[in-house]
This record gives C-alpha cells, sequence and structure tokens, in this order.
C-alpha cells in the first residue's frame, strides 16, 4: 500500500521578536529545518512500513525545503516530492489542507497518510484533520502509540482525563504525538546518497483541482488582519539586595505556600 | 441533493465510492451513480482526481449567519470548564446585537439538566450510543448538522484534544477558517477578530474569516476571562441521534491520574532556557523535591526533549494557577505568559535584565539561579526545626 508522511519545513528558530517602534519582524535567522514533530511522524512511517509498501514524503514549500526532503529519504523513505508554486503562497490551514490531499492524489493517492501533531511555525495542529477531511477519511490526533492490525492501525490517543484508545481502519490519517516514538538518525550510506535521490516535482498543474482560485492566499478562508507585538504590562516589583536578602524573600514567599509535611516547616 | 456527473471525465475509478460518509454512491456502467440520502458533504467532489464531479451552486443564498454557536464539552455528564469560558465570552460579545447563544453537545445519557442555568436559547444534543466514546467523525457530523440548521455566524470550540480534533473536520465540511488557540476575542465591524500569538509568541496576530460562515475558533482553557452571566431559564432542547455512523472502532480509555498534575499543582517551579542540559533539570528537579513544588518548565524545554509535554507551561501546553509559581532562567514568551495568568503570585529570576518575565511577574530578582537556589534552600533547611 501507498504511505504518505507529510512534512515541514521550518525556521530553525521559532522565536521571531517584533520591533515594538516599527512594527519589522526581526527573524533570527532565515535557516531552516525540519519541522522537529514531523521526524517522528517519519519515524512512525517507517515502523508502519510493510513489505512492498512504498513510503512517500511530501513537502509544500519553496524550493529550499526539498532539504527536509532528503532527510526524510535519509531516514529511509523511499520517494520524495515536494509540492512548490507560487499559487501555494500565503496558505492558511484551509488552503494548505486542500493543497497537500491534492498532491496526496496527484501522487496516486495513499491508504495511509501520517502527519506530525503540528508544527512550530503556525502551531496549529489542525492540516492533519484537516487534510484527512478533504481526503473524507477518519484522523487519529495525539497519537501516543501505534501498531498496523486487523486492516487498520489501532492507536492510543492523549484525550481529556486519560487515555483512549481505537482502532482506526484504513484508509486513515494519524497526527502523531513526539512522544510516540523517536526518531532513528539517517544512516551513513543513505545520508550520503540522499544529495543525489530523485526528488518528484508538483506545481499547481500537477493536482487534480489546478484551479489557483483554491489555493494559497486566494483559496484561504482567513486573513491576518494585523500583528503586533504583545502588550508588556507594568514590571513588578524588583527584590534587590544582596543574595543573603534575596534568599531571605525567597524563603518567606515560599514558607507561605508550602505544602505541610515538609521538613523545614 | 442531485450531485453534478461529468460522465466524460468519470472514469469508474471509485474514490468517490470510498470517500462518501454516507454511502450513496455506487459504480454502475463504469461510472459513479447516486443513490438515495446525499447530503451534499462534498467529500466526494474533493476526492476525486478526475474533476468529474460538482456540487449543484447553491441556488438561493444561504440563510444570513447569525448567533453565535459554542461546543459545550462534557466529561461524562460534567460540562468542562473551558465550554461555560466560551459560553460566557459568546454572551458578552453577542449582547450588543441581541443575536442568540446557542449550545451543541455531543454524548450519551445527557440529562436536560445539565443544559440549565448556561444562559443559552436551545441546546442541540445529540445524543446517541457512539457518542459514548470519543469518535471524531461522529462528532463532526453532529455538529454539521447544527451548523446547517442554525447558520451561525460564529462557532466556538474549547482547544481540548477532543475540540482540536473535531473543529478542523467541521471547518473543512464549511470551507471557512478555524483559528487555533485563540488568546482573545472582540467585534470589529460584525466581524470576529479572533486574536492569537504567532511566530512563537513574542507577536500577536488578528485573524479574520471575511465572507466564509461560520467564524470558527479553538480557545485555550483557562485564558478568556468573562464575567458569568448565569441564567435561570432553561434552555429548549433538541434531542438527535448520530447523523451517521463512526468508522472507527473504540476499543477503550483509561483515565489517567490527576495527581502531581502542573495545572491543580498549588507551588510550581518553572524553569526555562536557562536550565538547558539535561544535569541542570536534574538538579532543578531535585530542587523541588526539596521546595515541595512542582516542577514545571517552558516550551523551550519540551522541543529539546529534557521536560516531558505533561509539564510544560504555557499556550502549547497547560495553564497553571498556583499560589506561587517561581520561574527560574524563563524569557517570557506571550506563549509562556498565556498559560500563568492564573497564578496568584509570580516571583521570576533571571539573570537578564530586560527578560520580558519581568512585566508578567508580581516580583522579580535580576540574578544567578544557580546561586539563589541553594541559597533559598539552606535559608530553609539550615533553619529546620
Amino acid at each position: 500500500m501507498n504511505i504518505v508522511v507529510c512534512i515541514k519545513q521550518v525556521p530553525a528558530s521559532a522565536e521571531v521578536r517584533m520591533d515594538p517602534e516599527t512594527g519589522v519582524l526581526l527573524r533570527d535567522s532565515a535557516e531552516g529545518r525540519l519541522n522537529p514533530y514531523d521526524a517522528v511522524a517519519i519515524e512512525a512511517a517507517l515502523r508502519l512500513r510493510e513489505e512492498g509498501d512504498t513510503l512517500t514524503a511530501l513537502a509544500m514549500g519553496p524550493a529550499a525545503a526539498e532539504k527536509v526532503l532528503r532527510f526524510a529519504w535519509a531516514m529511509g523513505a523511499d520517494r520524495a516530492a515536494l509540492l512548490c508554486d507560487r499559487a501555494f503562497a500565503g496558505a492558511d490551514v484551509l488552503s494548505t489542507a486542500r493543497a497537500l490531499s491534492q498532491a496526496i492524489l496527484a501522487l496516486g493517492g495513499a491508504e495511509l497518510v501520517v502527519c506530525g501533531r503540528q508544527t512550530t511555525d503556525g502551531d496549529t495542529a489542525q492540516v492533519g484533520p484537516a487534510l484527512a477531511a478533504f481526503l473524507g477519511r477518519p484522523c487519529a490526533c495525539w497519537v501516543q502509540s501505534f501498531a498496523r492490525e486487523d486492516g487498520g492501525i489501532t492507536v492510543e490517543q492523549a484525550l481529556t482525563g486519560g487515555v483512549g484508545k481505537a482502532h482506526y481502519p484504513l484508509p486513515c490519517v494519524l497526527a502523531v504525538d513526539k512522544t510516540a516514538c523517536v526518531p532513528r538518525a539517517p544512516s551513513l550510506k543513505r545520508k550520503l546518497a540522499a544529495g543525489k535521490a530523485a526528488l518528484e516535482t508538483l506545481t499547481l498543474s500537477s493536482l487534480p483541482d489546478c484551479d489557483p482560485a483554491h489555493y494559497g492566499l486566494l483559496g484561504s478562508a482567513t486573513s491576518v488582519k494585523r500583528i503586533f507585538p504583545p502588550e508588556r504590562p507594568q514590571r513588578g516589583q524588583s527584590i534587590g539586595g544582596t543574595l543573603a536578602e534575596q534568599a531571605a524573600y525567597l524563603a518567606a514567599a515560599v514558607r507561605e505556600t508550602a505544602k505541610e509535611g515538609q521538613p523545614w516547616l | 441533493m442531485a450531485l453534478i456527473f461529468d460522465a466524460a471525465r468519470c472514469t469508474g475509478c471509485g474514490a468517490c465510492v470510498r470517500a462518501c460518509p454516507f454511502g450513496v454512491l455506487s459504480l454502475a456502467g463504469g461510472h459513479a451513480v447516486e443513490g438515495e440520502g446525499c447530503r451534499a458533504c462534498g467529500a466526494c467532489v474533493r476526492a476525486c482526481p478526475h474533476g468529474a464531479l460538482e456540487l449543484p451552486k447553491k441556488a438561493a443564498p444561504a440563510k444570513k449567519a447569525a448567533g453565535f454557536l459554542v461546543f459545550l464539552q462534557f466529561e461524562g455528564t460534567k460540562l468542562l470548564p473551558v465550554s461555560l469560558e466560551l459560553l460566557h465570552a459568546a454572551q458578552a460579545l453577542a449582547a450588543p446585537s441581541g443575536e442568540p447563544v446557542w449550545g451543541v453537545a455531543v454524548g450519551h445519557g445527557l440529562p436536560d439538566g445539565a443544559f440549565t442555568g448556561l444562559g443559552i436559547s436551545q441546546a442541540w444534543v445529540y445524543d446517541d450510543p457512539v457518542f459514548a466514546s470519543f469518535c471524531p467523525d461522529a462528532a463532526a457530523a453532529a455538529v454539521c448538522d447544527c451548523v446547517r440548521a442554525l447558520s451561525p455566524a460564529a462557532l466556538l470550540f474549547g482547544a481540548t484534544p477532543e475540540g482540536r480534533s473535531i473543529a478542523p473536520l467541521v471547518a473543512v465540511a464549511f470551507e471557512t477558517g478555524l483559528t487555533a488557540d485563540c488568546t482573545s476575542l472582540y467585534l470589529d465591524g460584525g466581524l470576529l477578530v479572533q486574536v492569537r500569538p504567532a511566530f512563537g509568541g513574542n507577536v500577536m496576530a488578528e485573524i479574520l474569516t471575511r465572507t466564509a460562515r461560520p467564524q470558527m475558533v479553538t480557545v485555550r482553557p483557562g485564558v478568556l476571562h468573562y464575567p458569568a452571566k448565569p441564567s435561570a431559564r432553561p434552555p429548549r432542547i433538541l434531542r438527535r441521534a448520530a447523523p451517521y455512523p463512526t468508522a472507527l472502532r473504540p476499543l477503550g480509555f483509561a483515565p489517567q491520574e490527576q495527581t502531581g498534575d502542573i495545572a491543580g499543582a498549588k507551588f510550581l517551579l518553572a524553569i526555562g532556557n536557562g536550565a538547558a542540559s539535561k544535569e541542570q533539570v536534574a538538579l532543578f528537579r531535585g530542587y523541588a523535591e526539596r521546595l515541595g513544588a512542582a516542577l514545571a518548565s517552558s516550551r523551550a524545554l519540551v522541543e529539546k526533549g529534557l521536560m516531558p509535554l505533561s509539564e510544560q507551561i504555557g499556550l502549547s501546553g497547560k495553564a497553571v494557577a498556583p499560589e506561587l509559581l517561581i520561574a527560574c532562567g524563563i524569557s517570557g514568551s506571550v506563549q509562556f505568559c498565556a498559560g500563568i495568568g492564573g497564578a496568584k503570585r509570580i516571583i521570576a529570576i533571571n539573570s537578564d535584565p530586560n527578560a520580558p518575565i519581568f512585566s508578567a511577574a508580581h516580583e522579580y530578582i535580576v540574578g544567578d539561579m544557580y546561586e539563589l537556589l541553594p541559597a533559598l534552600l539552606e535559608r530553609l533547611e539550615g533553619t529546620a526545626g
């Protein structure tokens, strides 16, 4: 069967500051890296792959995003495809999920799609379930453990107040949590070969639905009204003095709230 | 509902048949055909790789969207606090225009009494055995059914694991926007302004859903603080069964111990990038134990794999409400500060005199946490007994 793992290149540092005077975004670096949640998704997909399956890594992004696809290939993916077109720029969750779902169809469809729980830049955790909705399949989010059995995937999910267990029949989509498994390091051999691995490139015209109005900014339902630096309330009270005086101040605060049974109470 | 088929494009591949959640489509004579019961959900249109299917164009303009619909999440028969927070927010937002506030719930064996005093005019209750377990597909179908009936202007979910699983399915069904993890909401010119931290939390973004409806958001538990407006008037309760069954097979639920949970802790010692190694984290875990505090952290340490997600404070972690929070080596991103609004007393320690955390803290010390904590413990333990 076909398995697709959706991955994303994110800024190396998720922390971006805004100059409060000018409103200009100050990025630490333009370096990209693999979304850390997606390394877990690749590992999960590799573990769910059985003899005869094909695992394809799929990323949407600029040409530079091929770096993360080569990494996925080095980890063990059979194919890697980059969905890259200016038409996809400025996509929100709806528009991103639509593009990815169409790319999966263009790749020949997939019985199993694996995503990371969320990205560190968008931080929505919504693309996985949204793309499942576009594909018309159930999606298991917050996956803590997974096993392929009985024509589907048995998962444990972190839910409110506990852990739910369920069997999701194929075809389905999984959004795996970081704790689901530990990503392997690519072997040296594949790492060296990854630079020459053939990447497939998909553009708008590769998709079954190639209406540009459905993608990118045009196909997005949300728009950004404005961005602004968060309000910083007045600073708190400064506790100065010597180290001993500061420690005494802290000790008084701790004594007020510490629970009974502390040896020093 | 009659779908529009383009026989010239249809190859009879069956993608639409597999995608149809209602089992309405089948293959006949090498082409897809429609049976009874199409709900125009569009799953087949999206699944068709050949563009051979279309939904009929909306003949009449959709009913003007108005009103606020809140997804009411129950744990058993107990309404989650986040649902109340959403109701209070919706009531405050709806008050100037007098628009209605409704609730929609999925569950099994939910008594009418669970919906009184909430200040809603209608409660749509999808009560069905399937909802005894968490089945996001069936839950989303129920919410979609309610949205079709009510045409709300806005639909609000708590950003719980369940809410965040169901909401995207509903958003795609209506091809509308969904803003995750909002920290505040307000109305501007009739549009719902959805405020959330962006770019890791040092920038705030205001998001609009200009034309699509409903305007959808998820909101973190514990961040909205609108005054409660209790209402004794019981809502009109509309009971429904599940619109369609789930694709998945639930296999049980294991409740988790809530003890030791940072969300309920009275005294928290929180660490951040100032303790960015395994050894340093272990050192502070020892300090926390000796202080009788629960150890928590900012996202940075969770991302590095040094602390578990269950002990993360902030927007992508937990909202906490301790009596005392000592924050050590935490810069104080918006993402972190969104989780500490409920803390009664915050003392921050940081070596950077310009650390943003000093604005969120009630008291702060510019200093070295590696000197201060041992000094604190020496002070406490040295005077024991």
